[in-house]
C-alpha cells in the first residue's frame, strides 16, 4: 500500500479516536473537528513533500497535539508558561500511581460528565489524562509524544485523576445535599 | 465495581464523528491529496502566497452531503470530470467561468472550516479575479463590461473576507491582525501589477486603472482594520485611523514575544523560500532578465540575517519587525515574478519596498525627508513630473538615440508613468505621503533618463565599420603611394556615403551628398533588412566640372515607414557602397567648419557642402533637445 492509500486508511482507522481526543481537550465539537482536519492536512503536506510516515497513528497524535497547543495559544486561556512549564516531580513508578483500593467509589459516568469533568482540569493535566485513559496510550508513548519524561507524565496522570475524582465527589455531594 | 478510570474510558468512547462528518472530511482530504500529490509524482506548487483552490474530481460525497439538488450537477460533472479542471483556467466571458466561480470555488469554501481558513480562501478567490482580469488586459480584452463583472465578483469576495475578519477578530485579534497584514500586502502587490498592465496595455488602460483603484481601496481597508498591536516600526506619515494605536509588542511577556517572533520567522522563511524557488525556476525556464529580482532577493536576505542576529541578541521587537518585512517583500516579489511570467510585465520596478529601507536601518526621519523633499505641494510636484515625462517623450528627443539607448529610455519613461499612476491612486485614497514618495521616485527615474540623453552610451555600428574601413583605406593608400586629399574635420573617407536620417511624423527623410557627382537621383525602399537607398548618377563625372547645380551631388529621399526602421544598405548605380548614418555628434559645428562665403575652394568640398545643407536641421533639433531638458 503506498503512502496515499495508507493516509486514507489512517483516516478510516483513527479519525474517530483523534476526534475524541481533540474533543476532550478543547471541549468544543466544531473546534475539535477543525483541529482533526488540520492535523490530517498537515500530515499529508508532510508526506507530499516526499517524506514517508512509517506509523501514522503516533504521527497523527503528535501532529494533533501540536495543533491543539497552537489552538490554546491562540485562546490564551492559560499562561503559556503554565502550560509548558516543567513541574517539580519526584521519582515515582507508574505502578504505584495506579488507582484502586479503599479510596474507590462507585462511579457511573456518562460522556457528558466526562466532558465536563475534564474541562475543569488544567491543560497539562487534561492532555495526559486523555491520552492515557481515552486514547489508551502508555506513559512511555505519551512521554515521547509530548517530550516529557515518563516520571513527569506519570505524576501528571496521577494528579489529574485525583483532581477529577475530587471534582466528581464535590458535584455528587452538591446534588445530594438538601 | 467499575473504577473511575474505566468509566472515564468507557463513557468517552461514545464520542465520535457523525457519519456525515466523516464522509465530508474524508472527501476533503481525498481532494486535498489530489491537489497536492506526493512530490515526484506530478507535484504542483501553489502559484501564490496563499494556497490556491483546486477543482473537484469526485462530487459524490459533496452531492450526498448537500442533498438531491446537487446530485444531477454532481453526476453531470462526474461524467465529464475534465470540465471541472478545464474550468480552472477560465476567465470572465468564458463558458466555464461560471463553473469555476460558482461550483469549484464554492466546494472549497464548503470544506473550509474555521474563520481563518474561510477568510484566506475568499481572499484567494478575490486574487483569482484579479489574475483573470490581468490575463484579459494582457490581450486587450478587458472591456469596461468585463471590468465591472470582475469588480462585482471581487467586491463580493472582499465582503466575505470582512465578515470572517470580524469573526476571527473577536476570537483571536492577534491572528486577525496578522492575516489582515498578509492580505493588505497581497492586494498592494496586485495594485502594482494592474498599474504596470495599464501602462503596458493601452487598449485596456482605463478599465485596468479602475480596477487598480478598487484594489488599492481594499488594501488600504485591510491596513486600516489591522490592530496596531504588532506594528513596531510605523511608516512615516501613514495615516492611522485610531489615535490610540501604538505598539504593545513590548508589553507582552517575553515568552509570548518569542513565540510571536518564531511564528513570524516561520512565515518569513517560508515566503523567502517561495520567492527564491520562483526566481530559480524562472531562470531555468525563461530568458527574462531577472537581475532586478535577484538584487531584491539579496536585499531581503540581508534583512533576514539582521533579524536573526536581533533575535539572538534578545532584540525581539526589532527581530519581529525585520522578519515581517522579509515576509511582506518576499510575498510581493513572488507575485511580481508570476505576473512577469504570465503577463510579461515588470511590476517589481513599481514596488518601493520601503519595509526594507526601515529594516535596513533607515530612520523614520530619513523617510520623512524623502516624503517632503524640495517641493511645497503635492500638486506642484505632480505637475513637474508630468511635464518632464511629456518633454522627455518627444520624438525629437528620442529619435536620435541609438536603438539600445532608446529602448532603455522608453522603459524608464514607462516606469515613471506607472509611478505617477500609483501616486494618483494614492492621492485618491488620501495617502498623500505615499503619493509624494511615488512622485519622488518618478523624479529619480527621470534623472536616469536625462543622464542617458546627455551621455548616450551606445555607439553606432556603422560608424565602427566606417572607422575600420577608413583605417584599411588609409593603409592601402600608403601602400599605393596615393596622396589622399586633406580631409577637413569630420570628413569621411572617400567612397563612404554619409547620410543623415531623420524620422518625423511617420516619415523617414534621408539626405546626403555623393562625391564628384553633379546630379543624382535617390530612392528609398523598405525591405526585409531595413531601409535601402539607391542612388543613380544621372550626370557623369565628366559633366561635373560644368555642373551648374547649386548643390551638386546632394540627394534627398523620403519614405513612410516604422520608426525603428534603420538604414542598412546604400547602392550607387546598383553597386553597394559603404555608408554612415550621421548622428548628433558628427554634426556638431565649430568655427573651423564655418566656410566663408567667398572661399570657393572650400565651398566646393562635397562633404562640407553636405554638412552645410543639414546644419539648419541639426541646429533646430539641438535647440529642441536643450529646451526639453
Amino acid at each position: 500500500m503506498d503512502q496515499e492509500q495508507q493516509f486514507l486508511q489512517a483516516f478510516d482507522d483513527h479519525a474517530d479516536e483523534l476526534f475524541r481526543h481533540a474533543y476532550f481537550r478543547v471541549s468544543n465539537r466544531e473546534t475539535a473537528r477543525d483541529l482533526v482536519q488540520d492535523a490530517y492536512t498537515k500530515v499529508w503536506e508532510y508526506v507530499a513533500k516526499g517524506n514517508t510516515v512509517e506509523q501514522f497513528r503516533p504521527f497523527l497524535y503528535r501532529t494533533l497535539n501540536n495543533v491543539i497547543i497552537d489552538e490554546y495559544r491562540k485562546r490564551r486561556t492559560e499562561s503559556l508558561d503554565t502550560i509548558l512549564a516543567e513541574e517539580g516531580v519526584h521519582e515515582m513508578r507508574f505502578d504505584e500511581l495506579v488507582t484502586g483500593g479503599k479510596d474507590e467509589h462507585e462511579f457511573a459516568l456518562d460522556a457528558g460528565q466526562v466532558h465536563d469533568l475534564l474541562a475543569t482540569l488544567p491543560e497539562h493535566y487534561r492532555r495526559v489524562v486523555v491520552l492515557r485513559f481515552i486514547d489508551e496510550l502508555q506513559p512511555q508513548e505519551i512521554a515521547e509524544m509530548i517530550g516529557e519524561s515518563v516520571n513527569v507524565v506519570s505524576v501528571r496522570i496521577h494528579r489529574g485523576i485525583a483532581s477529577l475524582k475530587k471534582e466528581y465527589a464535590r458535584r455528587m455531594s452538591d446534588t445530594q445535599s438538601p | 465495581m467499575t473504577s473511575f478510570e474505566e468509566q472515564l474510558h468507557t463513557s468517552a468512547q461514545t464520542v465520535s464523528l457523525s457519519q456525515q462528518e466523516r464522509e465530508e472530511m474524508r472527501a476533503y482530504l481525498a481532494e486535498y491529496q489530489s491537489h497536492m500529490p506526493r512530490r515526484g509524482i506530478g507535484a504542483v506548487e501553489a502559484s501564490h502566497g496563499l494556497k490556491s483552490g483546486f477543482g473537484v474530481r469526485n462530487l459524490f460525497g459533496f452531492a450526498r452531503a448537500r442533498g438531491m439538488a446537487w446530485t444531477m450537477a454532481g453526476l453531470l460533472l462526474m461524467t465529464t470530470s475534465g470540465i471541472t479542471y478545464a474550468a480552472e483556467s477560465a476567465v470572465p466571458g468564458d463558458i466555464l467561468h461560471g463553473l469555476k466561480v460558482n461550483v469549484n470555488e464554492e466546494v472549497v469554501r464548503a470544506f473550509s472550516f474555521g474563520a481563518e481558513a474561510r477568510m484566506l480562501w475568499e481572499a484567494r478567490r478575490a486574487e483569482r479575479r484579479l489574475e483573470e482580469a490581468g490575463k484579459l488586459a494582457a490581450t486587450g480584452a478587458l472591456t469596461p463590461e468585463r471590468e465591472r463583472q470582475v469588480a462585482e465578483q471581487f467586491e463580493r469576495h472582499i465582503e466575505r473576507v470582512s465578515e470572517q475578519t470580524a469573526v476571527l477578530g473577536a476570537d483571536d485579534p492577534a491572528r486577525a491582525d496578522d492575516v489582515n497584514n498578509l492580505l493588505e500586502n497581497a492586494f498592494s502587490a496586485h495594485e502594482a501589477i494592474l498599474v504596470s498592465l495599464a501602462i503596458e496595455e493601452q487598449l485596456s488602460a482605463e478599465s485596468v486603472k479602475a480596477l487598480a483603484s478598487r484594489v488599492r481601496g481594499v488594501a488600504r481597508e485591510f491596513r486600516r482594520v489591522q490592530s496596531q498591536t504588532e506594528e513596531v516600526l510605523a511608516v512615516a506619515g501613514e495615516a492611522l485611523e485610531e489615535e490610540d494605536e501604538q505598539s504593545t509588542f513590548s508589553e507582552l511577556p517575553v515568552y509570548d514575544q518569542r513565540i510571536m517572533v518564531q511564528r513570524m520567522r516561520e512565515g518569513a522563511e517560508k515566503s523567502l523560500r517561495t520567492a527564491e524557488n520562483r526566481v530559480t525556476r524562472m531562470s531555468l525556464i525563461s530568458d527574462r532578465d531577472l537581475s532586478t529580482s535577484k538584487a531584491r532577493l539579496t536585499e531581503i536576505r540581508a534583512v533576514h540575517e539582521q533579524a536573526r542576529a536581533n533575535y539572538t541578541a534578545g532584540e525581539l521587537e526589532l527581530s519581529y519587525a525585520r522578519y515581517k518585512a522579509v515576509r511582506s517583500v518576499s510575498d510581493r516579489l513572488t507575485r511580481f515574478l508570476d505576473a512577469q511570467r504570465n503577463l510579461a510585465i515588470d511590476a517589481l520596478s513599481l514596488d518601493l519596498a520601503e519595509e526594507l529601507l526601515f529594516a535596513q536601518g533607515t530612520t523614520e526621519e530619513g523617510v520623512s525627508q524623502i516624503a517632503t523633499l524640495v517641493f511645497d505641494t503635492l500638486d506642484e510636484k505632480k505637475a513637474t513630473v508630468e511635464e518632464s515625462i511629456s518633454a522627455l517623450s518627444m520624438e525629437e528627443v528620442l529619435g536620435e538615440l541609438a536603438e539600445s539607448d532608446r529602448a532603455e529610455v522608453e522603459s524608464l519613461l514607462k516606469r515613471a508613468r506607472a509611478l505617477v499612476v500609483r501616486a494618483t491612486l494614492a492621492e485618491q485614497t488620501d495617502d498623500t505621503d505615499e503619493a509624494a514618495r511615488f512622485y519622488v521616485h518618478a523624479e529619480e527615474v527621470l534623472e536616469d533618463v536625462r543622464t542617458i540623453l546627455l551621455s548616450p552610451r551606445s555607439t553606432d555600428e556603422s560608424s565602427e565599420e566606417h572607422d575600420r574601413k577608413e583605417s584599411d583605406e588609409h593603409d592601402r593608400s600608403d601602400e599605393e603611394g596615393v596622396e589622399l586629399d586633406e580631409k577637413p574635420e569630420n570628413q569621411h573617407a572617400t567612397g563612404t556615403v554619409s547620410i543623415t536620417q531623420v524620422f518625423k511624423d511617420g516619415i523617414h527623410t534621408l539626405q546626403g551628398v555623393l562625391d564628384d557627382v553633379c546630379e543624382v537621383e535617390a530612392t528609398v525602399s523598405s525591405e526585409e533588412s531595413g531601409l535601402v537607398v539607391r542612388l543613380t548618377r544621372t550626370e557623369t563625372e565628366e559633366d561635373t566640372d560644368a555642373c551648374e547645380r547649386a548643390n551638386p551631388g546632394e540627394f534627398t529621399a523620403t519614405i513612410e515607414a516604422p520608426q525603428n526602421d534603420a538604414l542598412t544598405e546604400v547602392y550607387v548605380d546598383e553597386v553597394e557602397v559603404p555608408h554612415r548614418v550621421v548622428t548628433y555628434d558628427d554634426m556638431k559645428t565649430n568655427d573651423s567648419d564655418i566656410i566663408p562665403e567667398d572661399d570657393k575652394e572650400k565651398q566646393s568640398s562635397a562633404p562640407l557642402r553636405g554638412y552645410r545643407a543639414t546644419n539648419e536641421l541639426v541646429n533646430r533639433m539641438i535647440d529642441d533637445l536643450k529646451n526639453a531638458l
